[in-house]
């Protein structure tokens, strides 16, 4: 494994993207074993943590959706990476992480709380994002960006009053799915898809079918690790939860 | 939605005023070239402007819902273009010239539905739309559709299947909405136009093409904003005022208003557009009059929504 070097923002987006396609080859298979600890070797150190940080409940997936085993080892490594970046006081907002009045890094902790919590971890469950908005009220645009800043919460077993505001409002995400491809920003088209994925049954509903949107983005799209770990996700999440 | 549709109305008119003020000041760039014989004179950048100039002032005619000063205007562009066609005579020439070729009998339309005919072109069209030939003409689905509407606006019996037509265009198919580009919207746009005649009759299209235009003209909207796409923007303004129940996105039209010139001009697209009238003018008309003709059918929509007296309740 190559050690990155530059600046901390090089560095972090290395071990992000690093952090990303492990979760995507482990996504792949049921196979072998994944682990956190392997994923954030020591000498990317405080990058790998952040790693961990920034792509929150999307890091668990393999433990979620592909049926690795969630370890004490594996909670200590997002412990430790709470210690270093802890998370957003409960009620207490700031300004920088408000997007159109959503709380987008709390909720996407409280995401992460219940995800762990999903997969037996102790401690990291946390209340609700005191008055947190889902975004809606200032149309469809605005609240598909910060959907898309949330795709990590349309895991299975998350719901909350942004899940139901989407099973309630699906064609809204389908038109930023829109937007967002003419755009040819297919990073959040398919952090939208994921949201219709979750929150919408059936799947193959033919008004606004998301396969194809997938399969083009896959086919069109030139793949980073993040974009083709939201797409791994999703389709995961389309096959349904293993664990 | 009353009062962002009474925004967008008011936003629209000023658009539309403007553009006729400009098109009005503009209007000696459209003469045709003296003496060149109708078969030399340029289609597309000649003849083609003169009906874009009486389909607007037709249109503006038609409504009824301007002030006096662009109804004016509507009533002047119109006659400057049909003088220009020396009353229809380059017209007929045309069509005589080429029997199969329908774009004379389509620049001849809007002027009959201003009020102005030409005897012999309406003879030599009768006999030709009657002809097995003009049932299988070689065309792209919306432009069989634009034959269709020019028949109906021309009195003309018209034995096309229009449900087939409709079936067989790009909007017809309701496609994924994200499978589109800059010119399948254009051809899109004119699908709407055709069918409803310019919004004369929303009931032209069916329901569940409505409902698909309801569900993604917000998200192109927003794509060809962003890119400055004034004429498109304009045309996609026209395609909500053609539905049974425009949305009349107030927030378009104040870009659009925005993104016009003093001497109200539209720019075609993010582009530098030329000071002397002369240079602006090849690029820029057609925006200017495609606003036109928004703006017109949003006063007017607003205006019948307006007037329409709600049912009483139960």
């Amino acid at each position: 494994m190559s050690v990155v070097s530059g600046s901390p923002r090089v560095v972090y987006a290395a071990a992000v993207e690093r952090l990303a396609a492990s979760v995507v080859c482990a996504l792949g298979s049921a196979d072998g074993v994944f682990r956190l600890r392997d994923q954030l070797p020591g000498s990317e150190g405080m990058a790998g943590l952040a790693a961990l940080r920034i792509l929150g409940p999307d890091a668990l997936a393999p433990f979620v959706l592909s049926g690795h085993r969630f370890s004490a080892e594996d909670a200590e490594m997002v412990a430790a990476s709470l210690r270093v970046f802890p998370m957003a006081a409960p009620g207490a907002q700031i300004a920088s992480q408000l997007e159109g009045g959503v709380p987008v890094r709390a909720l996407r902790d409280w995401a992460t709380g219940q995800v762990l919590t999903r997969l037996g971890a102790r401690g990291f469950a946390r209340p609700y994002p005191r008055g947190a908005g889902v975004g809606r009220d200032r149309g469809w645009l605005r609240w598909a960006v910060v959907l898309a800043q949330l795709s990590p919460l349309a895991s299975p077993g998350v719901d909350s009053p942004v899940h139901a505001q989407v099973r309630r409002y699906p064609q809204e995400v389908a038109r930023g799915v829109t937007w967002a491809m003419l755009r040819r920003d297919y990073l959040t088209a398919v952090r939208l898809v994921r949201w219709l994925l979750a929150e919408n049954e059936p799947v193959e509903d033919p008004w606004f079918p998301l396969e194809p949107v997938m399969r083009h983005v896959e086919l069109v799209a030139e793949p980073n690790a993040r974009l083709l770990l939201e797409l791994a996700v999703a389709r995961r999440s389309r096959e349904g939860s293993v664990s | 939605m009353t009062s962002s549709a009474a925004a967008a109305a008011a936003t629209a008119q000023q658009v539309a005023g403007r553009a006729l003020g400009w098109l009005d000041a503009a209007v000696e760039h459209f003469t045709l070239p003296e003496q060149v014989p109708p078969d030399q004179v340029d289609a597309d950048g000649k003849i083609k402007p003169l009906g874009e100039l009486a389909l607007v002032g037709s249109l503006v005619i038609r409504e009824g819902a301007a002030g006096h000063r662009q109804a004016h205007i509507a009533a002047t562009l119109v006659e400057f273009a049909w003088r220009q066609l020396r009353g229809g005579e380059v017209l007929y020439e045309l069509q005589r010239a080429n029997p199969v070729t329908t774009y004379p009998m389509e620049v001849y339309a809007p002027f009959v539905r201003a009020g102005y005919h030409h005897r012999q072109l309406a003879e030599l069209l009768a006999h030709l739309g009657g002809l097995r030939a003009a049932q299988v003409a070689e065309l792209m689905p919306n432009r069989a559709l634009a034959v269709v509407n020019a028949n109906r606006t021309l009195g003309l019996p018209d034995r096309a299947d229009i449900a087939t037509l409709t079936a067989r265009t790009w909007l017809g198919g309701t496609p994924e909405p994200w499978a589109v580009d800059f010119l399948t919207l254009y051809a899109m746009t004119h699908t709407v136009f055709h069918l409803t005649d310019w919004g004369a009759h929303p009931s032209g299209l069916p329901n569940h093409v409505q409902v698909y235009l309801h569900a993604w003209l917000p998200a192109w909207l927003e794509v060809y904003l962003e890119a400055g796409q004034w004429d498109l923007i304009a045309e996609l303004l026209i395609v909500d005022l053609c539905l049974t129940e425009p949305d009349f996105y107030p927030q378009a039209w104040e870009y659009l208003a925005g993104a016009q010139h003093a001497d109200g001009l539209v720019p075609y697209g993010p582009v530098r557009v030329p000071r002397e009238v002369a240079k602006a003018f090849r690029n820029h008309y057609h925006p200017t009059l495609v606003a036109a003709i928004a703006g017109t059918l949003a006063v007017s929509r607003r205006m019948t929504q307006a007037t329409q007296v709600p049912s009483a309740a139960p």
